[in-house]
């Protein structure tokens, strides 16, 4: 009887939780139903008659090309900094070389500086390269992410039993085939969570597009939503419906690999 | 096993293909930044004001950026008189121009050709000294075109840094059936005399505060108030880093005073709250620049007819509004030169412009009555063109701004919170605040 009465209580607080969580979601979505102007007049709990207006604005801003560049700058950066991320925490969590502790030392000590710090050389870096028309700028700063180094040689650490990999090194496999063949099946849940992670620092990212991009066609989600409107009228409701179709991609990513995505952050919390 | 081995081959060629694939479609534009907008016409050449003579041979792209969605009729009339200059539009949000500004002066990248500058960033903007003088050699702009208001505003030691492009000048907007109801009329002439001081206005608004027993306020916030008190201080706030005391705490102890009657109420600008208090019959009053009929009353209220405009006691103000401005060295500055020059100095520029739904500052298009006439729905028959570019425009001052006012700016946005919900906080306090949060932010401003 108490036991039922806990579970009722914990059900209860859970259902609640949920709902907090996730109303601001369902208003989201909602209110990319209604017209800019009705959004005002009060809280909107069902869904409007005006989707296919709002459709229509958010089209008419080359969304599908801003969804595309968008789509191209996370999940090359994610793919670039997950590769690179994964073998460099490889490199320090089971190899030995010169100055390795310096070396990851100063990995750490840069994850400590500010990003904004650096955007006027990264610019001028960019400029340098001839870069500055692509989309590359906004890829490449992934591809050197300190945290994701960080994440991987920890996960790489305790997640990877070295006799694994020296049997498989007496067994003739190379580096890398040992990298491929032997880690990267061991760290699955870091490979997921530091993907879901950097998908969305890149598809949410602002500033850098901001400064970098200048032109429309390279525009990416975060700019495009803020050009739906005008001086007097911003059209919150276009803009918000815009911000629905770009949070699905983190939301399908995540419900694919949400598992993977908690188990990756909690491991390592109990020794075993 | 062997099998098993070909696949996962074939899987990682297909990765590092799709990869390779995703990075090629990153290079989609040219290498360098801009080049795209390059002509091949010799950069500047400035081709002085022109308006009327046709296409002149200029040929080219210019890039402006900006937050306003294209005015199609107005880029199509230039594009009739201008066939082989075409506009390159880079969407920059308003509030977010400054700070691209800065990062690509910095950096060393390619500036635009021309920059729409919002009122509120103006100051900050005017400040970085990267705009070309509009009144010098090769645009030699034509300030007689604009309205007198418009040289302070738009002019540091005497160099015109932009050209504004939408009309901004300020009214009262009262809902008539109100006004009727409580002070016997509801005709603008007749409340402009009743209204000749603010005093007058606190006065009447503390009677409507009795009769309709506190439900019936003159203004919605206390923003508004600032707003328009703002707009007609008769003197700068700052010359130079000196804050002219007096004026601003004569703003101060009159947003008190409005305070104290209790006739404004306590919404926060721009909020739903303050939006759908148009469609109410709670407020008789709001200030109202030339867009806010359309973009803000009209979207609000939608019952026809509900309003009035009228010229506010102490004359009409500046509210909000963009203007026009070309950066120093940008490769264009002919081409942009010429779309400013049309768009916001010619006849054809502002006939097109109104069009879209813009009211430039192009003077003489305003003499002929058939260009001022305009009505909107909300506003009845009463031809708000008239009150707006005739007689408004006539009681309407404007005075320059620098960077600090872009402190004082946010540092009244703070004071406005408290003394709005505040009632002990008085215009001592207020001061004392505004100083405080003055030298937080600008240690050199001087009282």
């Amino acid at each position: 009887m108490n036991a039922a009465l806990r579970k009722t209580l914990a059900t209860t607080a859970i259902s609640i939780l949920s709902l907090v969580s996730l109303l601001p979601f369902y208003i989201m979505i909602v209110m990319g139903t209604y017209k800019n102007e009705d959004l005002f007049t009060r809280i909107v709990l069902l869904p409007g008659n005006y989707l296919l207006q709002n459709l229509k604005t958010v089209s008419a801003s080359r969304f599908d090309l801003v969804y595309m560049n968008s789509l191209i700058v996370s999940l090359s950066s994610t793919a670039l900094s997950v590769f690179v991320s994964a073998c460099a925490g490889f490199a320090f969590a089971k190899h030995d070389f010169r100055h390795k502790n310096k070396l990851f030392a100063f990995i750490l000590l840069t994850m400590m500086i500010p990003g904004q710090l650096g955007i006027v050389a990264y610019v001028i870096e960019m400029r340098y390269l001839q870069l500055s028309g692509t989309l590359l700028p906004l890829i490449l700063p992934w591809i050197a992410n300190a945290f994701g180094v960080f994440w991987m040689t920890q996960f790489i650490r305790s997640a990877v039993p070295t006799e694994v990999l020296e049997s498989a090194k007496m067994d003739g496999c190379s580096s890398v085939g040992v990298f491929f063949r032997i880690v990267i099946p061991f760290i699955y849940p870091a490979i997921t969570t530091l993907s879901l992670l950097v998908f969305l620092w890149s598809w949410n990212n602002y500033l850098l597009p901001l400064i970098i991009v200048n032109k429309p066609e390279l525009f990416t989600i975060p700019l495009g939503i803020t050009s739906l409107g005008d001086a007097y009228r911003t059209d919150l409701a276009a803009q918000i419906l815009g911000l629905t179709l770009g949070t699905l991609p983190v939301l399908v990513l995540f419900a694919i690999g949400s598992k993977s995505f908690v188990r990756g952050l909690t491991a390592g919390s109990v020794k075993g | 096993m062997n099998a098993a081995s070909k696949a996962k081959r074939i899987a990682w060629m297909v990765i590092v293909g799709l990869l390779t694939g995703l990075l090629a479609a990153c290079g989609g534009g040219n290498a360098e930044d801009g080049s795209s907008s390059a002509s091949g016409q010799p950069a500047s050449s400035g081709s002085g004001n022109d308006a009327g003579s046709g296409g002149d041979g200029l040929k080219g792209e210019f890039v402006l950026w900006t937050w306003e969605p294209e005015h199609p009729t107005a880029l199509a009339a230039f594009n009739k008189k201008y066939p082989n200059i075409k506009m390159k539009r880079v969407n920059v949000a308003a509030e977010d121009v400054p700070k691209k500004l800065q990062t690509t002066i910095a950096s060393g990248g390619e500036l635009p050709d021309v920059i729409r500058i919002e009122r509120g960033q103006k100051a900050k903007i005017f400040d970085m000294g990267i705009l070309e003088d509009l009144s010098g050699a090769p645009y030699n702009a034509d300030t007689s075109l604009l309205f007198d208001y418009d040289l302070p505003a738009f002019s540091v030691d005497g160099k015109l840094l932009s050209i504004p492009d939408d009309m901004s000048i300020a009214g009262l907007a009262y809902i008539k059936s109100l006004a009727k109801e409580y002070f016997g009329t509801d005709d603008p002439k007749e409340l402009e005399g009743m209204f000749a001081t603010w005093d007058d206005f606190i006065a009447k608004g503390k009677e409507v505060l009795e009769k309709s027993g506190g439900k019936v306020k003159m203004v919605p916030s206390l923003g508004d108030v600032n707003d328009i008190l703002k707009g007609q201080r008769p003197e700068s706030y700052f010359d130079g880093n000196k804050l002219n005391v007096p004026v601003l705490e004569n703003i101060v102890s009159t947003l008190v005073k409005f305070r104290d009657s209790g006739i404004v109420d306590k919404l926060d600008q721009w909020t739903p709250a303050w939006n759908a208090s148009f469609g109410t019959d709670k407020y008789m009053f709001i200030e109202s620049p030339v867009w806010m009929p359309q973009y803000v009353i009209d979207p609000n209220d939608k019952k026809d007819g509900r309003w009035a405009l009228m010229v506010p006691p102490g004359g009409g103000f500046v509210r909000g509004g963009s203007s026009h401005g070309i950066p120093k060295g940008a490769k264009h500055a002919d081409l942009a030169w010429k779309w400013i020059e049309f768009t916001s100095m010619s006849q054809e520029g502002a006939e097109a412009q109104k069009t879209d739904g813009v009211f430039t500052h192009y003077k003489k298009a305003y003499e002929n009555k058939d260009f001022t006439n305009w009505t909107w729905r909300n506003f009845g028959d009463q031809n708000i063109g008239e009150k707006y570019f005739v007689e408004i425009s006539a009681a309407t001052k404007d005075v320059p701004e620098n960077i600090n006012d872009t402190y004082l700016d946010e540092a009244m946005s703070i004071v406005l919170q408290t003394l709005s919900k505040d009632s002990s906080f008085g215009t001592e306090q207020a001061m004392d605040r505004i100083r405080k949060e003055l030298k937080a932010k600008a240690p050199n401003i001087t009282w």
